[in-house]
């Protein structure tokens, strides 16, 4: 047996996959104040619900936000900076660049700790690695008194210049603090994020120390709560990069923490789009107030590239290897608008599920994407959502009103249009991510997951210019899903400063790659988890002289070592071409870093029994999409056999959300029970 | 045609998507580090006459820029009879540019045959020839501060992939690969709008994109002109002042008189100095930049800019003025004179409507650069040193961030000690007491220390506010002023804000930006306020007491 628990802000979702592939899903609500509570009252209903045992449970895989929350909230350790001296202000000054250029009151984002916790240390080390001036351990040890004797401090962040190239000041900072107060937390930017840029490495580390503390104790009051339910092994914890790892790691890579829930759908999406055939796809998690939206290819999800939004928490730069998850302020409860010069417009303001949408008959007053597809039919009056929650159309009505008005527009036309219009905006977002990565989205199929992306589903692949849709089997729940298809999985980098390619010799790239591949044998190995069953994927981080963005270029050191270094350069002229539509083959290339990542691929889940036989519309329902009105047969997605086909229009509804296909599509239903869409050229 | 609300939002949607997309593809290909960190650079999309309608946000004073490259074209050629071959290139001063360093290009888009658009972008180029690397306050005329490219129709394929223009401009400039590699990714910018328009006009048919395009126009002028309705009527005065040449020379005074009348704004700068003979006079289309910048911060963050955005506001400039110089006349260090040209019509505005306006910010381009002729070739390093924000009615200013008419990052220090030899960083701090003391105060002013690590370098200079500082506004507090200093030995040498000098190994050079100015009087600032700042060593105790009343 296998059971994921995903910890979310309103509900905890759990799975449980059994040896013969059944699978049995839960939803709790959650308990923010102690989060395990849930947690465990969870494992053991659905152990109930299943009719199992907790001994019998082989693997328990958890994912939470607790990380996230504890920055989000600022409620993180009290923590202290260490710097090199002259250069504590790093985290307060950060890029000095604006995120709005036409603001005359802009403030930066607020740094985790205060000026006065910036401490700094007499030491130096140059770009080569080289000390230019050596550390004084007297003056560390009489800082780190002053820090937990006379400061209280809990947590240290140590970030040193140049520390990516040469750690040993930071280490010899860790053994003195571990030597005369074993009890503080100590983060290096070493080992946290070991790549050059001091602020972005500054920040990543200070975020570390911040949350490390509430992290370490969420997890041992989780493990000791399922270990009182009777599970007998080592919980493995989510992480941003949509791997797992054993709890003891994840204690100790609290800043890898931050994305859980939508790193597993995300993992969930690879997952299924590999075992359907269907490796190219973007997936897009639809709730309440955003959407997450995340490029796969090759069945392999995109991981964080240096720059974008998304390299960064609260705005405060994260900079490890992370799922490539960009959040859009879009979502069911997006609320529709006429701003001053009269355009009409949705979100990024959101009802959320409190007040939630006018329909929802709580106090939400409001007219909302909900509201618009309530009244256009994509969602049904008469199913209550998730939650039990009623939908009443005549509310949705009387909050269209004053805005129908003004535009002269009567309810129905102005859902049509609100809808329209969000799903403009995630087609707008979505295109942007893609092409940022160098991609064309119309090359993708559509991924749609959360309990609002099938609702979305046809109307934004075609505004996108997609073909294909992959809807997985309960994409209401599918975080929890991703957790049971997560491999064991840890990121290695090594940065050394810039190296020109003509200048590598054979030796040093081989010895690179040597160096990362032992640390994780080491590692891993010690998990349990043996050398000859991890699968090793390498990347190089790689630019023209001058650059200062690095592309991430995917290598093969069989290769290399067959090729010789030089012909990095040329995959890297092929990658930027790919990129950005042209290179400079006479322009040298530079190394930046070597990255690795270590997987122990977890075994297949067993396949889900389908339904047999023809099965027969339940209902007839009259929807209004883009194209126009159309009247739709209404299938229960549990009735439907492998190899079921049928043109739109047709909807396909289920617990947890339904799947319009409208005209002009075709629904398909595979051997894994996945439900394809897809729209003849 | 009346446009149905969702096309309206959706059209809109993708006009400012295509013209951020051209503005990733620019940064995130470029070469140099001043594109690729201090974003120096902007896009455009505009109608089939030139007329912007959405423009990456990236930096002000190129933004509103871009189009004024427009009226010089028109005049020059009749620009409904470019083919799809061509573009439009200039980076004169003289022709509605802004200065040599910044290149202009602009491509028509086509569908079905029709010109329907323009994509363009504007870069600052690290490098473009002249008589030193980096700025020059020793320039007199233009011809000392590098390649003039003349506003030219060219035909993409022919002159540029290494034909007759690019080899002409990669043959006038030190770093010929850098230079390249940025023009490069203009190009490619471009390119890219270009397709996404055309793609735009296939799916929803060039009627309606027009339609959008001109209603977007509109519907941002509406909005300035509910801002600028929102301003009392009535004539508004300010000045500012500019360093002199040397230290200890008179000021250069920027004059503006605001006149706001209804929805519509004059801005007459006519009683500015005359044009001075090194390089900070400013070109036309840089002083009106300036302006509309300033009226853009009004508008807000929200509401994109565009043509319309720019109709209710008319800007005066006196020809052989330094505003509005007269051919041949130096002016690559433009930003210090149109940084004036902001805070003097800040602070005309500011006399009335304190609330919706800041304290001047330290509000200097503060360019530094290092560079070094060796046997390999030129090195050199760039970057935009900035200063404290400016205080409001609602808060504090922010410490060390881009100012106004830009939006330029630092350079990481371990990315300048990673790619340059001859320079290293010795300390980069904020400077306590540097904001303006205010009941809001204005954000800190830095530090940055340099250390010259190998032989003849040239260290260049191009900045302002080290004879004045910053002001305060409605009883706020001035700043700490800038100041630079070369320490070499036990000797110390002071430097003007505007200057080259050769530097020598082991020198260290001390650059200083000023903070911003305060707002509202420093008696009535939150004492827990002032106890933090106390705290974070963001004042002095010395500061507290005398200025605040601390104790």
């Amino acid at each position: 047996m296998i059971v994921g628990i995903e910890v979310g802000g309103t509900f905890t979702d759990l799975i449980l996959v059994g040896k013969d592939g059944r699978r049995t899903i839960h939803k709790v609500p959650s308990t923010p104040s102690d989060p395990s509570e849930a947690a465990a009252a969870g494992f053991t209903g659905i152990l109930e619900k299943a009719g199992g045992d907790a001994v019998g449970v082989e693997e328990l895989l958890h994912g939470s936000t607790i990380a996230a929350n504890a920055l989000i909230q600022r409620k993180g350790a009290k923590t202290a900076l260490i710097t090199t001296r002259g250069f504590r202000d790093v985290l307060f000054i950060q890029r000095a660049d604006k995120t709005h250029v036409y603001d005359m009151f802009y403030q930066k984002p607020e740094p985790l700790i205060r000026r006065g916790m910036a401490f700094e240390v007499s030491e130096r080390i140059a770009a080569s690695g080289e000390v230019l001036t050596p550390l004084d351990e007297a003056e560390v040890a009489s800082l780190l008194d002053h820090l937990a004797n006379r400061l209280g401090v809990e947590s240290v962040a140590v970030c040193l210049l140049h520390a990516y190239a040469n750690p040993a000041h930071e280490r010899v900072i860790a053994d003195v603090a571990a030597r005369l107060h074993p009890d503080l937390y100590v983060s290096l930017s070493s080992d946290v994020s070991p790549e050059h840029r001091e602020y972005e490495r500054t920040s990543t580390t200070v975020i570390s120390a911040f949350v490390r503390p509430t992290v370490d104790r969420y997890l041992s009051r989780f493990e000791d709560r399922v270990k009182t339910a009777g599970f007998p092994g080592t919980p493995l914890i989510m992480q941003s990069n949509g791997g797992v790892v054993p709890i003891a790691k994840a204690r100790q890579l609290a800043a890898n923490m931050f994305l859980s829930g939508p790193a597993a759908a995300v993992t969930g999406a690879a997952d299924i789009a590999r075992a359907c055939g269907k490796p190219d796809v973007i997936s897009i998690d639809v709730g309440g107030t955003s959407c997450d939206v995340c490029l796969i290819t090759g069945g392999e999800p995109h991981t964080t590239v240096k720059g974008t939004a998304e390299f960064s928490v609260d705005g405060l730069p994260l900079n490890v290897l992370m799922t490539d998850i960009a959040t859009i302020g879009a979502g069911g409860g997006s609320i529709a608008w006429i701003d001053a010069g009269g355009m009409l417009r949705v979100g990024p303001e959101s009802a959320g599920a409190d007040p939630g949408p006018a329909c929802y008959g709580r106090s939400g007053e409001q007219f909302t994407l909900t509201d618009a597809m309530l009244l256009m039919g994509v969602l049904d009056a008469a199913t209550p959502l998730p939650g039990n929650i009623a939908l009443q159309p005549e509310r949705s009505r009387k909050a269209a009103e004053p805005i129908a008005a003004a535009l002269g527009l009567d309810a129905e036309q102005l859902a049509e249009r609100v809808y329209r219009i969000a799903v403009s905006n995630m087609a707008q977002a979505l295109r942007r991510v893609s092409v940022r990565r160098g991609h064309d989205p119309r090359g993708y199929g559509l991924f749609p997951c959360g309990g609002a992306g099938p609702l979305i589903a046809a109307a934004l692949a075609e505004e996108v210019g997609m073909r294909h849709i992959v809807v997985p089997p309960d994409p209401g729940i599918f975080s929890a899903f991703g957790l049971a298809v997560s491999d064991v999985r840890i990121d290695y980098v090594l940065a050394q400063g810039a190296i020109r390619v003509e200048d590598l010799e054979a030796e040093d790239i081989a010895g690179r790659f040597d160096q990362l591949r032992r640390q994780a044998a080491e590692e891993l190995g010690g998990l349990g988890y043996p050398e000859d069953e991890l699968v090793l994927s390498w990347t190089v981080d790689a630019r023209y002289v001058g650059q200062g963005y690095e592309l991430r270029v995917a290598v093969d050191p069989d290769e290399l070592e067959r090729e010789g270094p030089a012909h990095l350069a040329e995959l890297f002229h092929r990658q930027h071409a790919r990129q950005y539509g042209h290179s400079f083959p006479t322009h040298r290339v530079e190394l930046i870093s070597v990255r690795l990542t270590a997987a122990h691929p977890r075994s297949t889940l067993p396949p889900q029994s389908l339904a047999a036989g023809e099965p027969e519309p339940v209902a007839t329902r009259d929807i209004v999409l883009p194209g126009g009105r159309a009247t739709y047969r209404v299938f229960r997605r549990g009735t439907l056999p492998a190899g079921f086909s049928a043109p739109g229009p047709i909807v396909v509804t289920e617990e947890s959300t339904s799947t319009p296909v409208p005209p002009g599509w075709t629904a398909r239903v595979d051997g894994l029970g996945v439900l394809h869409l897809e729209r003849k050229a | 045609m009346t446009i149905d609300p969702a096309d309206f939002n959706v059209l809109t949607n993708a006009f400012r998507s295509i013209a951020a997309e051209m503005g990733d593809i620019m940064l995130r290909s470029a070469h140099s580090s001043i594109v690729r960190e201090a974003k120096d650079c902007s896009t455009c999309l505009t109608d089939a006459s030139g007329r912007t309608v959405a423009q990456s946000e990236m930096i002000p004073v190129h933004m509103n820029s871009l189009a004024a490259a427009f009226d010089y074209a028109r005049q020059k050629y009749d620009i409904t009879t470019l083919t799809p071959e061509e573009a439009i290139i200039t980076n004169n001063p003289y022709e509605n540019g802004q200065h040599l360093n910044d290149i202009i290009l602009l491509l028509p888009v086509f569908h079905e045959g029709e010109l329907c658009a323009f994509t363009g972008s504007i870069c600052h180029h690290l490098e473009v020839g002249g008589a030193v690397a980096g700025s020059n306050v020793n320039a007199t005329e233009i011809y000392h501060e590098g390649i003039v490219l003349p506003t030219m129709r060219i035909n993409v394929e022919r002159d540029l992939y290494d034909g007759p223009v690019e080899q002409i401009l990669a043959a006038n400039v030190r770093l010929p690969d850098i230079v390249i590699g940025d023009f490069h990714a203009q190009l490619s910018a471009v390119l890219r709008g270009r397709t996404l328009v055309q793609e735009l006009a296939a799916r929803h048919g060039l009627p309606l994109v027009r339609e959008c395009m001109r209603e977007l126009q509109s519907y941002s002028e509406r909005m300035m002109r509910e801002t600028i309705a929102a301003l009392p009527d009535g004539d508004y005065y300010g000045e500012d002042v500019i360093d002199g040449l040397k230290p200890g020379d008179p000021p250069v005074t920027v004059r503006a008189r605001v006149h706001i009348r209804g929805d519509e704004a004059t801005v007459d700068l006519s009683e500015t100095d005359d044009q001075v003979t090194w390089p900070i006079n400013a070109p036309i289309a840089s002083t009106e930049s300036a302006v509309l910048t300033v009226f853009g911060l009004l508008l807000g963050p929200d509401v994109p800019t565009n043509d319309g955005t720019y109709r209710p506001i008319k800007v005066v400039a006196r020809k052989g003025s330094l505003l509005n110089p007269i051919h041949p006349q130096s002016l690559r260090a433009r930003m210090t004179s149109i940084y004036r040209v902001v805070t003097a019509v800040k602070r005309a505005l500011g006399g009335a409507v304190p609330e919706k306006v800041a304290a001047a910010g330290n509000d200097c381009a503060n360019i530094i650069t290092f560079s070094q002729r060796g046997p390999r070739g030129y090195q050199m390093f760039t970057e935009s040193v900035s200063g404290g924000y400016g205080a409001g009615a609602h808060s504090d200013g922010a410490d060390v961030v881009a100012q106004s008419l830009s939006n330029t990052a630092n350079t990481p220090v371990e990315s300048i000690e990673m790619d340059h030899d001859f320079i290293r960083l010795r300390s980069y701090e904020l400077i306590p007491d540097s904001g303006g003391a205010g009941r809001h105060r204005g954000g800190l002013g830095i530090r940055r220390v340099y250390e010259i690590t190998g032989d003849n370098v040239l260290f260049s200079r191009n900045g302002d506010r080290q004879d004045s500082a910053p002001w305060g506004l409605d009883g706020g507090l001035e700043a700490r002023p800038s100041a630079t200093l070369i320490r070499r030995g036990n000797e110390t040498i002071p430097v003007a804000a505007a200057a080259n000098v050769m530097v020598r190994k082991g020198d260290v050079i001390v650059v200083e930006t000023s903070g911003g100015g305060g707002f509202g009087n420093p008696a009535e600032r939150d004492r827990a306020l002032v106890l933090r700042d106390l705290e974070d060593g963001r004042i002095t105790p010395e500061a507290a007491a005398a200025v605040y009343g601390y104790d």
